[in-house]
């Protein structure tokens, strides 16, 4: 278990620079998720901390401590890697036993704690198998357990479930996080999936191609992210131009809103700005007979009038693409409700819900 | 998928009668004692004429002591043997590097590699020849091994350049974070998944081997006989296809049959390596 420190660390292959000056702390027994989308150099950074490549300028520390000068095989660092997880001509047991092996210890000397992980990841009594007679998902279990059975001080996934079909990831996400805990090892996991990153990280970072975008617990992330960039990588949201009023008020194409405390703590009044409204997080009811024939009924602050332009079932819950003004907004409902397209509805827009991000422009 | 198979089955199937049917006559011409135009078969068998003769023909000849046939085997084999495990020991660093890292001048050292190849084996021989005599090894089995490494090293390389390539560094990798070593992610995971391709490349290196007559002909002086050497006399003489030449022709072609038959044994894949440099050419 070590805290891991990343310092001022770029890496250029050729002369495209893939990672520039990029600090990264993640704290001892964390899991930490990086997520990015692909070309952002998110398994270079992987690769750098393995010390499998070696960075053009920065350090890396371990429990402060620099790695930059220790080879990989001296790193004591687990890692499972995107595809090709085994070595194909050795057993299952042979495998898990490789880097003990390569610490000086016999096959048989080996095999009590290479049992122990192959039970930690349920996987007893497949010793003698090839990995060629094991499904994917297995073959993953046998990676992780190979992974850490050296008892690294660090664990590097990289894209552990991004071969797996559906079932098998929530399986083997469930797995990971509790052999994570059980282990308590600082666990480093790339991904490009956030509903991965989300789900299985105590905090996490978003990666763009130019640099970490946010770092912080994933609810953070989620609900206040930074900028524009990271509101849109996770998850669906609704991103509104409009002009601060005040220092809680914005105005809008769908009206004046009410924003979230402290939403605009950097932005002063008049200023351009992005609204962040989650699709989730806008309620949608019918209109009702009044406002169908008396458009000008006033509706409470954050309410809006819209019409149902079109909606997909998404099984239990339904996505609707509104009309508001000139705005078009997406929002997630409960599929219990329905709405026709053409219906007349009135949103309600929960103004804790609506962030402010800086305009396109940079404000 | 299925027609796909079925038409290549057809295709192995012509190639091998388009192979073996040449052999046929010299199979039938080794058992015979005379066989003139336009008979189908010999007109008189061996084993007729046998004891008929002042000194033995056809296959009696090639198995008695006078024919030096033993000695030429086991030199051919000894040079083969010694020859591809040499150029595999060459190639092995050589095509490890070509295939994983990119470096200054690493195409002019591929073409450096392909010479030997484009060069007429007469000048190499005769400039091997003059250099060998003055360092002492013409005539001995290390200048002929030494002879043979020209035409054998460009095809171990590229045999196991593309064998390397095919190869996933992945696995390296996973065995450096294991903690081993460079050497030791070599010989414990590299060499081992490689194996079928090294053996292809000694299999190839040897049957080259096995075949030059001009290198060994310039570099033994006469004094060494291999089977190709050997055969080169019969076909000196200017006579008509007789049981002994049709015999040694035979035997000649043995280690191509032998080759097959291990590479089918070692790799499970009679056309191992076939499929190495189909590979390797589809990637140029």
């Amino acid at each position: 278990m070590s805290s891991i420190s990343i310092r001022s660390l770029s890496k250029r292959y050729d002369s495209t620079p893939v990672l520039q000056d990029l600090d990264l702390d993640v704290e001892s027994g964390c899991f930490f998720g990086l997520l990015g989308p692909s070309g952002c150099g998110k398994t270079t950074l992987l690769r750098l901390i393995a010390g499998l490549i070696e960075p053009d300028a920065g350090d890396i520390l371990f429990d402060g401590q620099s790695v930059v000068d220790v080879p990989p095989e001296r790193r004591r660092i687990g890692m499972v890697f995107q595809q090709h997880v085994l070595f194909p001509h050795m057993t299952v047991e042979e495998n898990i036993a490789f880097g003990l092996r390569m610490r000086g210890t016999g096959l048989k000397a080996a095999l009590p704690a290479v049992n122990d992980v192959l039970e930690l990841v349920q996987l007893s009594g497949y010793n003698k198998r090839f990995p060629r007679q094991l499904s994917g998902g297995q073959q993953q279990r046998v990676a992780l357990a190979r992974a850490v059975v050296i008892d690294p001080v660090l664990l590097l996934l990289d894209e552990p479930l991004s071969n797996l079909d559906a079932k098998l990831r929530d399986d083997m996400r469930e797995l990971l996080r509790s052999v994570q805990q059980r282990l308590g090892v600082t666990t480093i996991c790339v991904t490009h999936d956030q509903t991965e990153a989300i789900e299985l990280s105590d905090r996490m970072a978003v990666l763009f191609s130019d640099g970490i975008a946010q770092t912080g617990a994933p609810a953070e992330l989620y609900e206040r992210p930074a900028n524009v960039q990271v509101a849109e990588f996770l998850g669906s949201t609704n991103l509104i131009p409009g002009t601060l009023v005040g220092t809680d008020h914005a105005e809008s194409p769908i009206g004046r809103l009410r924003i979230r405390e402290m939403a605009a703590a950097q932005c002063a009044d008049g200023d351009a700005v992005q609204l962040n409204i989650r699709c989730e997080h806008i309620g949608m009811h019918p209109a009702g007979d009044e406002h169908q024939s008396q458009a000008w009924v006033r509706l409470p602050e954050n309410h809006a009038f819209a019409e149902v332009v079109s909606s997909v079932y998404r099984g239990g819950f339904i996505l609707y693409l509104v009309r508001s003004g000139s705005q078009t907004l997406r929002v997630i409902e409960r599929s219990d409700r329905q709405f026709v397209p053409g219906a007349r509805v009135v949103l309600r827009i929960p103004a804790e819900h609506v962030g402010v991000l800086p305009g396109p422009n940079g404000a | 998928m299925k027609r796909s198979v079925l038409s290549s089955r057809m295709v192995l199937t012509i190639a091998a009668l388009l192979f073996g049917l040449p052999f046929l006559p010299l199979v039938v011409a080794s058992f015979s004692f005379r066989w003139h135009w336009p008979d189908l078969l010999p007109g008189a068998w061996l084993w007729d004429a046998r004891g008929t003769t002042p000194f033995p023909v056809g296959w009696d000849y090639l198995f008695s002591p006078i024919s030096g046939l033993g000695p030429a085997f086991l030199n051919t084999m000894t040079i083969g043997v010694a020859t591809s495990l040499l150029a595999a020991f060459i190639a092995l660093p050589a095509a490890y590097t070509l295939a994983r890292h990119r470096f200054r001048g690493k195409e002019a050292v591929e073409f450096f590699l392909l010479v030997p190849v484009i060069v007429p084996q007469i000048a190499v021989g005769i400039g091997m020849l003059l250099l060998f005599i003055r360092l002492g090894i013409a005539r001995t089995y290390t200048g002929i091994v030494l002879a043979h490494l020209v035409p054998t090293l460009p095809y171990s390389v590229r045999i196991l350049t593309s064998v390397f390539q095919n190869l996933d560094p992945d696995y390296e990798e996973q065995a450096r974070t294991l903690g081993a070593s460079r050497m030791q992610a070599f010989r414990r995971v590299v060499l081992p998944m490689v194996l079928p391709g090294l053996v292809t490349a000694l299999l190839f290196g040897f049957l080259i081997s096995a075949n030059v007559f001009l290198l060994t002909f310039l570099i033994s002086g006469g004094r060494l006989e291999t089977l190709p050497t050997m055969l080169f006399q019969f076909i000196e003489s200017g006579a008509p296809l007789d049981a002994t030449t049709a015999g040694l022709v035979l035997i000649v072609s043995a280690p191509g049959l032998v080759f097959l038959v291990l590479s089918d044994l070692l790799t499970g894949d009679p056309v191992a390596i076939g499929r190495t440099t189909l590979v390797q050419d589809a990637k140029q």
